[in-house]
């Protein structure tokens, strides 16, 4: 067994834990982490990206949906779980952007010609598959900064919720709270009519 | 349960290491060193301490008004004419009503949640008793509501949340003071600490 002997906090990432909605995106990005990163196998680079996440969720102006597409599928890629977004995962064929299909279980896009027996597809709706790709190699500060149209990141979010349940072969744990959180601040309290 | 903890273990003297395993705190270590003292004690002992494991679990029940553990509903909390009912002490756990009590320094009455959000671990707001609490705000006359979860993240999410929730109700929302601890050392404060030991200074 480890002996921890001292322990120091380096960064308390103090306007994250200011507001209950970035408290709940901070907390997914963790379980994220918690969930992917290997005990005893140092990975320094998902660490970074982890804690530049925490950071940039705790300014104001980050478009925190999108940052939070950004960590899920730059962890599935330092984890080696990235998802094919370039080509067809059956033909091998550059796939046309307005029949492109998203497979979870497949690993990534399928054509529209290929569509196999029995596997899961996600149409995707035109768009998805650039912020994709743009996602894939941009900085957390660009993706950070990024706005896209809102059925856009519904598509983004439910591709890459489907990606990382597969992987986890269970539901994020605090992905249920993010609505909780989200609903909590926009929909009036209990007290409402008594007030 | 045989051969869990050696082949050379009874079955009985197994279980009991396994279900004392299963307690906040005990290891496997320390349950077979249970076990084997409670093996040693004579038999009247033991029939007393199983009959008071059965006694906490049959004659204690939650309290209706505050949810603490009690054995009479109102506990005698909330049954004391003495105490301050315009007031709600919000707390995680029973033992954090037994914390603040030591104290002496409050007089109104508490509302136990049995927990804090903890949404790694899958605790969510309903898995704790908010809902209760809202129930008693409709109900009651109270004029302030403090909240006295931990300075911990999970803490600090579910009196958030709870603030949240109580915008509408016409009730004074505080919390308890964070800051530094009674014999600590500026050295050894954390920022977060020591940033909000300066918000909450007060005149000397």
């Amino acid at each position: 067994m480890d002996s921890v002997n001292q322990a120091q906090v380096l960064e308390s990432y103090a306007p994250l834990k200011a507001d209950l909605d970035m408290v709940s995106h901070g907390i997914y990005v963790s379980e994220l982490l918690d969930s992917f990163g290997v005990e005893g196998s140092a990975n320094l680079t998902l660490y970074d990206l982890t804690c530049e996440a925490l950071r940039l969720l705790g300014r104001k102006e980050t478009n925190k949906g999108l940052l939070l597409r950004y960590f899920e599928l730059q962890t599935l890629k330092l984890s080696g779980f990235l998802p094919e977004l370039h080509v067809c995962v059956v033909c091998r064929n550059r796939p046309a952007v307005e029949m492109t299909f998203f497979s979870p279980d497949g690993g990534g896009l399928v054509c529209g010609d290929c569509r196999p027996e029995g596997m899961r597809l996600l149409p995707l709706v035109s768009g998805t598959v650039e912020m994709l790709r743009f996602l894939e190699t941009t900085e957390p500060t660009h993706a950070a900064r990024f706005s896209t149209s809102a059925e856009v990141q519904v598509q983004l979010k439910a591709v890459l919720a489907a990606t990382v349940r597969y992987w986890l072969d269970r539901e994020m744990r605090s992905a249920a709270f993010l609505d909780t959180a989200r609903d909590a601040l926009s929909q009036p309290s209990e007290g409402t009519d008594h007030a | 349960v045989t051969g869990r903890y050696g082949p050379g273990i009874a079955p009985s003297i197994s279980r009991l290491i396994q279900e004392l395993n299963k307690l906040p705190g005990i290891g496997p270590k320390s349950a077979q060193r249970l076990t084997y003292h409670i093996i040693r004690l004579p038999e009247q002992e033991v029939r007393v301490l199983a009959e008071a494991l059965l006694s906490v679990k049959k004659d204690t029940l939650f309290c209706s008004r505050c949810q603490n553990i009690s054995d009479q509903d109102p506990c005698e909390i909330c049954s004391n004419p003495e105490r301050t009912t315009t007031q709600i002490c919000v707390v995680e756990e029973p033992l954090d009503v037994l914390t603040i009590e030591r104290t002496g320094c409050y007089r109104g009455l508490y509302h136990v949640l049995h927990g804090v959000i903890s949404p790694i671990n899958g605790v969510g707001p309903e898995d704790i008793r908010i809902r209760e609490l809202l129930r008693r705000l409709k109900s009651e006359d109270v004029k302030e509501v403090i909240l006295a979860t931990n300075p911990t993240l999970e803490g600090e999410s579910t009196a958030m949340y709870i603030r949240r929730q109580l915008t509408s109700f016409n009730v004074k929302l505080t919390h308890l003071a964070r800051g530094l601890p009674v014999g600590g050392d500026l050295e050894y404060a954390d920022e977060t600490t020591l940033s909000r030991a300066f918000q909450g200074r007060q005149e000397f």
